[in-house]
């Protein structure tokens, strides 16, 4: 665990996911399960391990840690349209196996259509922002009012690109922690496997979230992540921003 | 059988095969040329045959005259019914409207000599079917078919498939392929090759094939190509019109100035423009080739610049320009309105391009057939004599230039090369024909396998794919969403399935790759397109040139790059490196030999023999032959420094050990003159070989000459351990491993899947979005990468080791040295390059073995980038 705010939000190494001590809680962003389907109906054909794979990291995720809750940050679902069956399959057996070891938690996001009708029926809370103490974990592609002082969002998917000493580049997914006018932000990685997203850079045009919209992000630090098996933690953007 | 023409007709042999009326329209000319003395009789009597014949030679005349003599035959006798007999594939819409007209010419005319003699109107009907044609046109020819359809590869697979005109095609008599030289090499001669059997598959008799080439080698080659095998697996037979060296040519090498190598660009660029001026100004039509579309912009702005010649008579012309500015500029061409045209290939092909006196050609061609083809665009009509003037803008390019005349005096070609088994090709056409019927899996085996580059097809790759286009790789099939056809192996049986599949096939037809165009910004403001294998290439700080422009690289993300304008500053980066020509093996060979004849000729004292040699041999001017002198003096005196008496030659293949202390990075430096290539295979095989032995990210540069390995320079490689690591018995294996493991295969395996159409460009008649499928290319390469036996993992590694590289002249290479035929030789480590690795260093291509490891690679960046903030702190 990779300590970042006052003794009790955390970076939990070697997983693309934050934890909450105080709550005892996971947070995980992104999961874009049946993005297959959804590639699918644009001409696009997959193998739906893809899916598979992503719901493996999470049981791994929460095995390892172990803990009390579990708020997926937005994204669990890809597509925006009616859910067919197939792509049902997935959400709802992950959902049913979760909600027997923890308190499980969904906050919207912009691709969660439709799924709160599978989370009623499951009795699982659906909502748009969940806020505690000082955090507001929101999915981030809005920008609400009343934010309290650390702001954990997913959305961005950023990743980072590094050159090694011959000139050649390697991506990594990762983490972003800095501030955000007078609080402090956090956007977590995705854990969908296909969800790669674009690398950071200091380009504001590239920023999904209108959150992060305009926001300097040169004194950021990047946690770059290769899941189960390490997060790196680097200094912040502007140090090396000639090697990204 | 395959076998050469041997019986001539003159005039009154023509006589007895043709129409009385096609005869008196035809006997305007005086003589046959020689493609229609050995032509005409073997289509007469109904057998294959392949002509190659510079341009200009009456080729196309050869293949339609008996065609057109029997159709008019048909409709004096009230035979003529509403079907197809004759087909003509061009690969060139363009050439495609030039047929037409050229064909509308001789049967209005016979049309009036019919009906002067007969008092009847004639009824042989001529129509166009490209992807240009409007719906109703179509329309118009399915209720009046035309006799002689002209079309392209993909409208003819359109129309083979399509239920309504197929039935119009029982009855075709004649194919005709033109241009077969540009098809067979790539992956678009290999989807006409089962067109061709599947329209076998539908015609009442088996038609006759002719096929119409410029120069190419072997003929015998292409001449199966073009015919295929029957059924029981014996290959058919071809009658070969060989009249390629009918044309007489005048070759000639031009260095611009006196020192090619220590002068300015700008100096060197006038230097050129003057000469062209001179050769513009000496004849009436010249037509100029570059080797890039940029390149031809370049040379037409700078000629226009200069006042050389007026500016409405010089034009430009490059598939990247619109279609009316393309035609304009042949209009004026045939109409003798120009003085000059620059173009990169877009004219290298035989489209009708009225009188051209001379041709230019600027840097090398990269190939004999190639530079031979350009030239022979002048001098139109067969006792002209072709003129060609090759300026070398480098000593490498003079070289090469002066070699390819010297190769193509003696009479030597390159050796056409067709690509074998391309599965994505095969999975298209399978889907083509589950949607005419229903098929049993041996009868289609058939089939596929008498197309030549199908006919060592194993039929158990041949079930995979037929297996991945059911669905049965898609591990959610239960759902039904994958699947194009339905297998049933038991009866082994298949068929279409789904009510998409038709339009779906339609509308993704080809083999084309479309290209995601990746647009480049300056703050918020559009710059212009990048091609996005050159974006992959792109360091952050790099310069290079965009419409005319020099531009900083600031960074990239998704289908976007960010950059800056800068001015005074050198680009560091070529401006675009795909689209040039890779260098032919055989030409790099006799680069080899010839280089080491010159040098043996220096090195002991017979200079004058080395000039003489240049001056008549390579047809060069005094610049030429001074400059290629100095530079080969240059490097033996290198190479004796560090204590090597041999030189460079097709035995010898020298390495460098070069540091460069300023940047830190250490050039293991191939020269190696096989051709980008065969280079290109090399390379990544001893790169991933040196990445092993080192465990660190081994990046490669690959020209035509030679290629590098850059690793760190406090890497120690045992470069004697990296060479007995690669043998020919496991480069092959080796370089499917690299290629796996390089950022490369992502894009071709992208394209691999658009034409198996696992990745569809049009869908529901709407394009799919290619920034969309760009941002996916790394992942859906990633959702696949493990599995061995999926047929378009099989194809993209296959296409990217045998056809984008030259797997098979590596392996080649490797037995000589391993049974002695050829030797490395290893020099000391040193921090200079030699001038030999120059042009590498400079313009080389570039690409790396990742790292497999990501624990290990992040943690070293992590080192890294901790050592930098460390040391400004």
């Amino acid at each position: 665990m990779i300590e970042i705010y006052e003794g009790d939000l955390y970076i939990a190494d070697p997983w693309p996911a934050a934890y909450i001590k105080s709550i005892d809680a996971v947070v995980l962003s992104d999961l874009h399960l049946g993005i297959e389907g959804a590639l699918a109906n644009e001409g696009i054909y997959l193998p739906t391990s893809i899916s598979e794979s992503t719901i493996r990291l999470v049981k791994r995720i929460l095995d390892d840690v172990g803990p009390t809750m579990v708020i997926f940050n937005g994204d669990v679902k890809h597509g925006f349209g009616l859910l067919n069956t197939s792509e049902w399959i997935h959400v709802r057996n992950l959902f049913r196996e979760l909600r027997e070891g923890y308190e499980v938690l969904v906050v919207r996001g912009n691709h969660d259509n439709y799924l709160g009708v599978v989370l009623d029926r499951l009795g699982i809370p659906f909502v748009e922002r969940y806020d505690h103490g000082p955090y507001s974990i929101i999915h981030g592609h809005t920008k609400p009012d009343n934010l309290g002082d650390v702001v954990i969002i997913g959305h961005e998917h950023p990743s980072i690109s590094l050159r090694d000493d011959v000139g050649v580049k390697y991506k990594f997914k990762c983490f972003l922690w800095g501030p955000l006018n007078d609080r402090w932000v956090l956007v977590l990685p995705s854990v969908g496997e296909l969800a790669t997203g674009a690398t950071i850079s200091i380009y504001e045009d590239e920023r999904l979230s209108p959150l992060m919209r305009g926001v300097d992000i040169s004194r950021f630090k990047a946690y770059a992540v290769v899941p189960g098996e390490t997060v790196q933690e680097f200094p912040v953007l502007k140090d090396f921003v000639d090697y990204i | 059988m395959i076998r050469y023409a041997d019986e001539a007709i003159d005039m009154e042999g023509l006589r007895g095969l043709l129409d009385e009326d096609v005869y008196m329209w035809f006997s305007r000319f005086r003589d046959l040329t020689p493609p229609q003395r050995y032509g005409i009789l073997p289509i007469a009597r109904g057998e294959n045959v392949l002509i190659s014949a510079p341009t200009g030679s009456g080729k196309t005349l050869t293949a339609f005259i008996y065609i057109i003599s029997e159709l008019v035959k048909l409709d004096k006798e009230g035979l003529l019914d509403d079907y197809v007999y004759a087909i003509y594939i061009s690969p060139l819409r363009a050439l495609n409207n030039d047929i037409y007209k050229n064909l509308l010419v001789p049967l209005t005319e016979i049309g009036s000599l019919v009906k002067d003699r007969l008092g009847r109107e004639l009824g042989v009907r001529v129509a166009v079917r490209t992807g240009d044609t409007s719906q109703s046109e179509r329309s118009r020819m399915l209720k009046q078919p035309p006799h002689i359809l002209i079309t392209t590869p993909e409208s003819l697979a359109l129309v083979i498939t399509a239920p309504k005109f197929r039935r119009l095609l029982r009855k075709v008599r004649w194919v005709i392929v033109d241009e077969i030289h540009s098809l067979c090499e790539n992956k678009r001669g290999v989807h006409l090759s089962l067109s061709l059997e599947r329209l076998e598959e539908l015609t009442e008799k088996s038609f006759v094939r002719i096929g119409l080439s410029a120069t190419i080698n072997p003929l015998e080659t292409v001449a199966q190509f073009l015919v295929g095998y029957r059924d029981d697996g014996s290959p058919r037979d071809c009658v070969i019109v060989d009249t390629r060296f009918h044309k007489k040519m005048d070759l000639r090498l031009i260095a611009p100035v006196r020192d090619l190598i220590y002068i300015s660009s700008q100096e060197l660029s006038e230097a050129m423009y003057r000469y062209v001026s001179r050769i513009l100004s000496k004849y009436r039509t010249t037509l100029i080739f570059t080797n890039t579309r940029s390149g031809a912009e370049r040379v037409t702005y700078h000629l226009k610049r200069l006042n050389i010649v007026d500016a409405d008579e010089l034009g430009v012309h490059h598939s990247s320009l619109s279609r009316e500015i393309r035609f304009e500029v042949e209009d004026k061409l045939k109409r003798g309105l120009v003085k000059g045209i620059v173009t990169s290939t877009s004219l290298e092909l035989g489209i009708d391009i009225g009188h051209i006196d001379a041709v230019v050609q600027i840097g090398s061609p990269k190939s004999i057939n190639r530079g031979l083809q350009r030239v022979g665009r002048s001098g139109h009509s067969m006792d002209k004599v072709s003129r060609g003037y090759f300026i070398g803008l480098d000593v490498d390019d003079l070289i090469e230039d002066g070699v390819l005349i010297k190769e193509a005096s003696e009479g030597r070609l390159d050796k056409a090369y067709i690509p074998r088994n391309c599965l994505d090709v095969l999975a298209q056409h399978i889907v083509g024909m589950a949607l005419v019927k229903k098929w049993s899996v041996d009868e289609a085996f058939r089939l596929v396998r008498r197309a030549y580059p199908y006919h060592n097809l194993d039929k158990n790759v041949f079930i995979k794919v037929l297996e991945y286009l059911a669905g049965l790789f898609h591990d959610l099939e239960r759902y039904r969403v994958y699947g194009k056809i339905w297998y049933d192996r038991e009866d082994g049986v298949f068929g279409r399935r789904g009510r998409y599949l038709r339009p779906i096939y339609f509308q993704n037809i080809g083999t084309i790759p479309d290209e995601a165009h990746i647009v480049a910004y300056h703050g918020r403001r559009r710059i212009g397109y990048l091609e996005e294998a050159f974006v992959e290439n792109l360091d952050y700080g790099d310069i290079f040139v965009l419409g005319g422009k020099t531009y900083r690289f600031l960074g990239s993300s998704g289908d976007r790059v960010y950059v800056e304008p800068v001015t005074g500053v050198k680009p560091t980066v070529p401006s675009w490196i795909s689209e040039m020509l890779p260098l032919s093996f055989d030409l790099g060979e006799a680069v080899a030999e010839t280089r080491n004849l010159l040098w043996s000729y220096i090195s002991s004292g017979r200079l004058e023999e080395a000039y003489s040699f240049i001056r008549r041999r390579m047809r060069g001017n005094r610049f030429a032959a001074e400059n290629i002198i100095r530079y080969i003096k240059l490097q033996g005196e290198f190479l004796l420094k560090l204590g090597v008496r041999e030189f460079h030659s097709r035995e010898n293949l020298i390495i460098e050990n070069y540091v460069d202390y300023r940047d830190g990075l250490r050039y293991i430096i191939f020269h190696t003159v096989f051709g980008r290539r065969a280079n290109n295979a090399l390379a990544r095989a001893y790169a991933y070989v040196a990445r092993n032995l080192i465990g660190y990210t081994v990046r490669v540069l690959v020209d035509d000459h030679g290629f590098a390995l850059i690793t760190p320079s406090y890497v120690d490689l045992d470069i004697n351990e990296l060479l007995s690591s690669l043998n020919s018995s496991n480069i092959r294996d080796v370089l499917s491993k690299a290629v796996k493991n390089s950022q490369y295969i992502w894009r071709i395996f992208r394209h691999v899947a658009n034409r198996a159409l696992m990745i569809l460009n049009y869908y529901k008649g709407k394009k799919t979005s290619l920034s969309r499928q760009q941002i996916n290319s790394e992942a859906i390469y990633a959702a696949f990468r493990d599995r061995d036996d999926f047929p378009l993992i099989i194809e993209a590694v296959r296409e990217i080791i045998e056809d984008k590289m030259d797997v098979n002249s590596a392996e080649r290479v490797l037995r000589d040295i391993e049974e002695g035929r050829r030797r490395w030789i290893v020099l000391p480590e040193y921090d200079v390059p030699s001038p030999f690795s120059h042009g590498l260093l400079l313009r080389g291509m570039q690409d790396a073995v990742l790292m497999e490891d990501r624990v290990k690679i992040l943690q070293s960046l992590y080192n890294k980038i901790m050592g930098r903030v460390g040391a400004s702190k």
